[in-house]
């Protein structure tokens, strides 16, 4: 039987202070939650098999070899170096694994040289830190706690230890940010030499206090400093050209992963392409464990109740608190494989899709090329860098064909 | 029924002058109802005339009234429109009157419909009893009133009774009067049977449920009857009234007024201002009936292209119960299949939408109004035409008539100003200028009538700050120098936004246009040019550039559902507007012609 590779994602939602533009289930919680929620984690791990079992979850095959994990949040640089060796013990000791990836989300403030040591000790081998900004007023009107001294300081760290797979998260569109700052910013990513960067642009919506501000038209959280969307676009495309221009290859729309060595090659794949989150977008299967983690065995999605409280609760009564279970139709399928894939610089196999799916996008194609919104090379179908930031409206606009009956069903 | 003891009176009234609540309390004095089972105006009984205030269908009730020299007499109240949309349904029902309580706030004083109703009410020499209510306000000034009566109306003073619905002060007083003051029906019982139709309603069980006053002989069950607009018969299947719960009688005699249940299939067979003749000896039908026609018309397209059929059948049910309700399929390359429905007016229009929206729960476009222009050609043909679409080419026009309505409006001398000049932005044509007292002023101006159905009315009473009062009929037709503008969205004709109006005009308001549909479409992937063009000749243009940002840039912890549901989101909102072309038009846009030449207008 062959293997398969599977995802590990384990959820640390537990931050110091709620940054203000936060739209995540995530928060401050008592430090006395954070024994009772790594117990709680550690015993859906163990037991995950018997928990899926009883929560209508397909129990995931013999074969699958974990190949990936991830600990996210939150802010899960706040646990001590032993707390989260001890959930990579329990991954361990559940799954067959064969480890190539091993990400730690960290805050630059939260890093030292002691605890990066014992990271690396730990087996994580890859960091990704929240970087945001390298202006501190930017820093400070968002509510980081870090500065951008912190960056540097924490860069030589974990450089010092020995980590040689760093991903730095930035945010176009802060309160404050102006095109120089976001250059300077920029210049001075490219400065440290991140192997990988994901850059999001600022999403407004009714979820985070700066979002809630800026919709309501105040001016809390800096919420009148905010870039408008056109400006916004534009921080995205800069950053797009200088990284292109540094040596990144871009190969999702937030993420850029640096070519060194044989895979300075343009048309090769830089090695440093996050191989958790591909699986993301390539639909293939993770785990995810802690409250709020979501999971996804090639068949089912589910995710778990995102209350730590809640969390804690039901473990303690050896119980999963799943919510959003649903079984993945083909229509759906179809639907994620599209707005999934094009989400990567590499498109989608379109004669491939379109043989599985028993579907035919060739009108709704035909029309978004000519409007130079995507392209089809070498059997590949993928969005133009026009339209890479309103991404969604041509998303959207390929999976209403889909429903519409737009694109001709083929016979057979 | 000895018609010496029969009075058949109605209650006219200045919209929100206290129509309905007097109603109320003649009905809860004569013991027609419990206090238990009044509920606030009972008479205003559909959902929509409750939270509107307005009347829209007629009803007429039969009280019992004993009076003070100790008779009892049938009192039938019947209840009229109170909008000016319903003018005819309104003269309809004085018809079956020989009084009318003339009901005038004591704080607002005599108003447009105050004057109209009663000029109307004079016409039909039916005698009059004003009533000056609401006396128990603190602004009440029922000696000014009074005075305006006498000044505007030749009432005299002395002939007002002051009254308080709300409180009951006076009301038993106004029963007194209807007894004492308003003639009893007159006509031979043996004489052929006319009865004048005043109101109809459809009923799910019953078919077409005719409001009736008999002139002149008798109805009874099992009488074939004709009715002298179709010259269709039937036979009386069931007669009464309504005490208001509905009581069923063995005759309806000279005087008197009542229900027919005759198998009738659909209110546009009994139509309002026909006459029901006896089929065996038929009489000449009385004068008056005219078949309503809409002056209205407008576009109704639903949102999704599968409600077709939903809409279809929810306006066959609309038509049912509204003989004044006009439809027919249309198409536009814009909006898809839809129907181009007439309407009385404006009111009538929104409460055809609302019940759209709310009894059939049916998302639906609406178009711009439009009247109905009369259009000659070149080659020397008329054609009338309804549709801005259906507007021949410019060049093969020599000449558009359009209607013209004659307006009064009674306001406040300090509006009067601001009046004047929207009058004459609106094309209008000064006929008359009275003061009724040195506060109040009567304009009379003919008008025509696309520019009252735009936004007069809500104008008028933003420049008079509420006060001035409005009301109108049709007086014919005026040669116009009119053109049709217009509107392309993205290069493309949006036939739905077409427009017709004067060639003063067609610049700035092609202008407004354009810049309210830049700001109600939304930003596209590509950028789209607005233009407003006659003919070929393009007058107004504006841009909306392309969208620029709309990706979701987070997927975290692969939680690949919240991004789903995002994007479905948006695809639902995509749903709602409609495409023209490449461009996504939301419903909202459809109307911006409506709001076209508004001073609020930013453009």
């Amino acid at each position: 039987m062959a293997l398969m590779e599977l995802g590990v994602y384990i959820q640390v939602p537990f931050c110091q202070s709620k940054c203000t533009y936060c739209n995540f289930r995530t928060g401050v919680f008592s430090p006395s939650l954070y024994a009772p929620y790594l117990e709680a984690v550690c015993n859906e791990i163990r037991n995950h098999r018997t928990l899926y079992r009883q929560a209508g979850v397909d129990v995931p095959a013999d074969n699958w070899v974990v190949d990936t994990v991830y600990i996210g949040g939150g802010t899960p640089s706040l646990l001590t170096p032993e707390d989260l060796a001890r959930l990579l013990d329990a991954v361990r000791a559940q799954f067959q694994c064969c480890w190539r990836e091993v990400t730690l989300e960290a805050d630059p403030e939260t890093v030292s040289q002691e605890k990066a040591a014992a990271w690396r000790a730990a087996g994580i081998n890859r960091i990704s830190l929240g970087v945001q900004s390298f202006d501190d007023r930017e820093l400070r009107a968002a509510g980081r706690q870090h500065r951008r001294a912190d960056i540097f300081a924490a860069v030589g760290w974990l450089r010092e230890v020995g980590f040689d797979n760093l991903s730095f998260d930035l945010i176009a569109g802060l309160p404050h940010q102006t095109a120089a700052s976001w250059e300077a910013t920029l210049a001075e990513l490219i400065g440290l030499r991140p192997e990988h960067v994901s850059i999001y642009m600022l999403e407004i919506d009714e979820h985070s206090r700066l979002g809630a501000a800026v919709l309501a038209g105040s001016r809390k959280y800096s919420a009148d400093a905010v870039p408008d969307d056109d400006t916004i676009a534009e921080f995205y495309l800069c950053a797009c050209r200088q990284l292109e221009a540094a040596g990144y290859e871009h190969y999702e729309i937030s993420n850029w992963a640096l070519r060194v060595g044989a895979s300075r090659e343009p048309t090769a794949p830089s090695r440093f392409r996050s191989q958790h989150n591909l699986k993301y977008w390539r639909r293939r299967p993770y785990l995810g464990f802690g409250a709020g983690a979501h999971s996804f065995n090639g068949r089912q999605r589910w995710a778990n109740r995102h209350d730590p409280n809640d969390y804690v609760a039901a473990l303690a009564q050896n119980r999963l608190p799943v919510e959003q279970l649903e079984t993945i139709g083909r229509q759906q399928a179809l639907e994620e494989v599209i707005f999934l894939g094009l989400r990567q610089r590499e498109g989608i196999d379109l004669a491939a899709v379109e043989a599985e799916y028993n579907v035919s996008f060739t009108d709704a194609v035909k029309r978004l090329a000519s409007d130079g919104f995507v392209t089809v090379a070498e059997g590949r179908l993928r969005l133009t860098p026009a339209a890479l930031t309103t991404a969604n409206a041509v998303l959207v606009e390929l999976l209403d064909s889909i429903q519409s009956g737009r694109c001709t069903q083929v016979a057979g | 029924m000895d018609p010496q003891f029969i009075r058949n009176f109605c209650i006219i009234a200045h919209i929100d002058h206290g129509k309905s609540t007097l109603a109320d309390r003649l009905l809860e004095l004569t013991g027609a109802l419990s206090q238990r089972e009044m509920t606030a105006q009972v008479l205003d009984s559909m959902e929509l005339e409750r939270e509107r205030g307005i009347t829209i269908k007629a009803k007429s009730i039969r009280l019992h009234y004993r009076a003070r020299d100790g008779h009892t007499y049938l009192l039938n109240l019947i209840d009229t429109p109170g909008h000016v949309d319903f003018s005819y349904e309104v003269s309809r029902a004085l018809s079956a009157c020989e009084g009318a309580l003339l009901v005038v706030d004591a704080s607002q004083g005599v108003e447009a419909q105050t004057v109209a109703n009663a000029f109307l009410a004079a016409q039909h020499q039916l005698t009059l009893i004003p009533v000056i209510n609401k006396i128990d306000l603190p602004a009440a000034q029922p000696e000014l009133v009074k005075e305006q009566l006498e000044q505007v109306l030749a009432l005299p003073a002395a002939d007002a009774l002051l009254i308080s619905a709300k409180t009951g002060q006076g009301v038993e007083e106004v029963l007194e009067a209807v007894v004492r003051r308003i003639p009893p029906p007159a006509g031979d019982p043996d004489a052929p049977l006319r009865a004048l139709i005043f109101d109809s309603w459809f009923d799910p069980y019953r078919g077409a449920v005719v409001q009736v006053r008999v002139q002149q002989g008798r109805l009874v069950p099992h009488l074939r009857i004709r009715l002298c607009a179709t010259q269709q018969e039937y036979e009386v299947e069931e007669l009464g009234a309504f005490t208001p719960k509905p009581v069923r009688l063995a005759e309806l005699g000279p005087g008197e007024v009542g229900f027919v249940i005759a198998n009738i299939k659909q209110v546009a067979d009994a139509r309002v201002g026909d006459t029901i003749v006896e089929a065996a000896r038929p009489a000449e039908p009385l004068p008056g009936f005219q078949a309503i026609k809409p002056m209205v018309f407008a576009g109704l397209y639903p949102v999704q292209a599968d409600q077709y059929e939903e809409l279809r059948d929810a306006l066959a049910k609309l038509q049912l119960n509204d003989a004044a309700f006009f439809y027919e399929p249309e198409s536009s390359a814009a909006l898809g299949f839809g129907f181009r429905c007439g309407f009385l007016g404006l009111l009538h229009m929104e409460i055809v939408q609302e019940r759209l929206e709310r009894e059939f729960s049916l998302d639906v476009v609406t178009t711009a109004p439009s009247v109905r222009y009369r259009i000659t050609t070149t080659r020397g043909e008329v054609l009338e035409v309804d549709n801005p679409t259906r507007f021949p080419p410019p060049n093969t026009i020599a000449k558009i008539e359009e209607p013209i309505i004659t307006a009064m409006i009674i306001t406040s001398d300090d509006s009067v100003g601001a009046i004047l000049q929207l009058c004459e932005e609106k094309r209008g044509v000064q006929k008359n200028f009275e003061y009724l007292s040195p506060k109040r002023v009567m304009l009379t101006y003919e008008l025509p009538l696309n520019e009252i159905v735009l936004d007069f009315y809500d104008r008028l009473k933003s420049v008079s700050r509420g006060y001035a009062s409005l009301d109108y009929q049709l007086a014919g037709w005026r040669e116009a120098d009119l053109v049709k503008l217009d509107i392309l969205v993205g290069g493309e004709v949006v036939d739905a936004l077409a427009m017709v109006c004067h060639r003063d005009q067609a610049y700035a308001r092609g202008r407004e246009l354009v810049g309210r549909l830049r700001r109600l479409i939304p930003r596209q992937m590509f950028e789209v040019p607005i233009q407003a063009a006659i003919g070929s000749r393009v007058i107004a243009r504006e841009t909306i550039s392309a969208l620029r940002k709309n990706v979701l840039a987070k997927c975290y912890g692969g939680d690949v559902t919240r991004k789903r549901k995002l994007l479905e989101k948006q695809r639902e909102g995509k749903k709602r507007m409609k495409r023209v072309g490449r461009v996504d038009i939301p419903q909202e846009a459809f109307l911006a012609v409506l709001k076209v030449g508004s001073t609020d207008s930013e453009a």
